[in-house]
């Protein structure tokens, strides 16, 4: 598989605007992810990793959410100049998403086949009802689900096997790009497992490239080619996954959040958290976002947003520490 | 399912013997006598003898229940109305007609328009045609149906003269009671389709579906409406009941010799069968409507279909 980049995310803003004021969700994003390959997007809850799934798929909350800023190249395309029409043809055909909670992202009145059957219907990609039919069963037994099942509800199923459905109805139409919002977070812990590993194998079989958002350390170890490190609307680290595992510079923020984890190996009698809290999105700290809750502030910290230093070939962090090192900008 | 009807029809048994019951103490326990109000005041006072024999009104309270009862279950007869000496059945059949076509003509103004332009209303929330709708809604909430029925009547029967007063003879004069008993039904459908609408919008998934890449037309008529409308189903289920009860406001504005209006005669006259025919008529009818609402929504929603469909097939697990 040849490294060309399938997605490009420059100088990305969202932000919704509320009644009260406006939260700034995305903050100055940048990410590009070559095809075939997985990235996590690590990070707190209200890190706008969701948001920032939904800004590539132009799914924000109609009224609220807006991509004030930015560029997302998709596959050559510029998706936030295409119109609604064009990007309705790309949702689920080129790019699918899968959403956080299985539970609720099935409609409750119609059988699975026929919502599994429907991508395939609205993409035009088989002409006839009995094609459909087939790729359906197709991918029941993909996902491991017997096909004689395609005609029952949504309540019929459990938890795993509906994100099973769900995972079944975003590669139907094998997508090149899979956006996978917290596809486990609300399984229990085998059926995790589970869905982890018939990720993995599709992602091979159909050679799509994925964006996997989780705040699970473990699961981006697990399947992850880069990772990219998540705080208050930006990203603050990134690069290969042995960068960020094995790398011995970090971000504070990233330093913070593995020492978390509580070792198994060590005898501890607390949690190391990192003091503090995410900032409110709608009052975001002048300077770097996460000078507030820093064991390494300086002054400069506070007034003037860092600059991304790059570590290694393909390792950036964004903080002050590094950048009298490598000079600002690269 | 068939189980389901079945037991259900089964209830109506007691409920219809409860109303009849509790209906027939509260006419007994009023005061005025029918023997007497059939024959005036001043009439004689063997002759008022002479009727209340007639009509069986001089047994015990338990007594004539009994007999009322017993006439219905034995021969199927409601008894015979004091003031016309027809049996009740004719009487409240030959009215019934006019009251089930002002119904008709009020349930689907109500119903289309409402769910229409509840959707509408739903799909362009906060914009000039929500706003315009809302407060369409609030107007046809806020006028008392005597009101509107007067008003109506005024301009499209006196001014423009292109619909007749009062009577029911032709479809025409159904047009306007069905526009006065509409207006409540339609603002309340209306408000309705919208809330229940956006409820559903925001469900996730709806999203999916977007996601899915869905036209915007099926996410709408397909996703979100099938799941909006339980609320409605159910709305327009109360509504049919409350119409078929008989609009007495409204067949008195517009002069319809319906079921509302045999009704109030009838307890003017303490002509009690044809009271209690009318009403049990009617219990039976609303019953009837609230078994249809609940087979519709196990027709719209497999979860409750689930819940009465017996455990046919033992269901295919996968190895999760």
């Amino acid at each position: 598989m040849k490294n060309e980049k399938l997605l490009e995310i420059k100088d990305l803003y969202a932000q919704y605007n509320t009644d009260e004021d406006i939260v700034y969700a995305v903050n100055d994003l940048s990410l590009s992810l070559d095809r075939g390959r997985t990235l996590g997007l690590v990070g707190e809850t209200g890190a706008g990793k969701t948001t920032t799934c939904l800004s590539i798929l132009r799914l924000l909350p109609e009224r609220i959410g807006e991509i004030s800023k930015g560029e997302i190249i998709f596959d050559g395309m510029d998706i936030l100049s295409l119109s609604e029409d064009e990007m309705r043809k790309i949702r689920g055909k080129d790019i699918a998403m899968i959403f956080q909670d299985p539970l609720s992202s099935l409609n409750p009145v119609y059988t699975i086949g026929m919502q599994i059957g429907e991508v395939l219907k609205y993409h035009g990609i088989y002409k006839d009802d009995q094609a459909i039919e087939n790729r359906v069963e197709e991918m029941l037994d993909l996902v491991g689900l017997p096909k004689e099942r395609k005609n029952d509800y949504p309540h019929q199923f459990s938890g795993g096997m509906k994100q099973r459905v769900v995972i079944a109805m975003a590669l139907a139409c094998e997508p090149k790009l899979l956006l996978a919002d917290e596809p486990t977070t609300a399984l229990d812990v085998t059926i995790q497992a589970q869905v982890l590993k018939l990720m993995n194998e599709l992602k091979e079989r159909l050679q799509t490239a994925m964006i996997l958002v989780t705040h699970d350390l473990g699961i981006v170890a697990e399947i992850c080619d880069d990772v990219a490190v998540m705080y208050a609307g930006s990203i603050i680290e990134k690069g290969r996954i042995e960068d960020i595992f094995e790398g011995q510079v970090h971000h504070p923020y990233t330093v913070g959040l593995f020492a978390s984890i509580p070792n198994l190996k060590v005898k501890t009698r607390r949690l190391s958290p990192i003091d503090g809290l995410m900032p409110d999105p709608a009052d975001l700290p002048k300077g770097c976002t996460f000078n507030p809750r820093c064991p390494h502030r300086m002054e400069v910290c506070k007034t003037e947003e860092p600059p991304c230093v790059m570590i290694g070939e393909e390792h950036m962090v964004k903080c002050h520490l590094f950048a009298s090192k490598e000079g600002g900008r690269p | 399912m068939t189980k389901f009807i079945i037991k259900r029809l089964l209830m109506l048994i007691p409920v219809l013997l409860g109303i009849s019951f509790i209906l027939f103490s509260i006419m007994n326990l009023t005061p005025g006598d029918a023997a007497t109000l059939l024959l005036g005041d001043s009439s004689k006072p063997e002759a008022v003898e002479m009727l209340r024999e007639e009509l069986g009104l001089n047994g015990g309270f338990f007594e004539r229940y009994f007999n009322y009862i017993g006439n219905i279950l034995l021969r199927g007869d409601f008894g015979i109305s004091y003031r016309t000496k027809n049996p009740v059945f004719t009487e409240v059949f030959t009215r019934f007609h006019y009251t089930l076509r002002l119904a008709f003509a009020a349930i689907a103004i109500s119903s289309i328009l409402g769910v229409l332009l509840g959707i509408l209303s739903a799909i362009k929330q906060y914009t000039a045609p929500d706003n315009i709708i809302t407060a369409i809604t609030l107007g046809l909430t806020s006028m008392p149906d005597f009101w509107l029925g007067l008003m109506l009547i005024i301009l499209f029967a006196v001014k423009l003269r292109i619909l007749p007063i009062s009577g029911a003879t032709s479809w025409k004069h159904f047009i306007l009671p069905g526009f006065t008993a509409a207006a409540n039904y339609l603002a309340n459908t209306i408000r309705m389709s919208r809330s229940s609408m956006l409820e559903v919008s925001r469900m996730d998934y709806i999203r999916t579906a977007r996601a899915k890449g869905v036209p915007e037309k099926d996410v709408i008529f397909k996703h979100t409406f099938k799941n909006a409308l339980m609320p409605i189903v159910t709305l327009v289920g109360v509504n049919m009941g409350w119409q078929l009860g008989g609009t007495i406001i409204i067949e008195q504005i517009f002069g319809i010799p319906g079921i509302g209006s045999l009704m109030i005669q009838s307890i003017r006259l303490k002509d009690v069968p044809v009271v209690i025919g009318c009403v049990m008529f009617v219990a039976l009818l609303s019953s009837l409507i609230n078994l249809a609402t609940d087979i519709i929504y196990m027709y719209i929603d497999p979860r409750l279909r689930a819940q009465f469909a017996k455990v046919k097939k033992k269901a295919v697990t996968a190895n999760d």
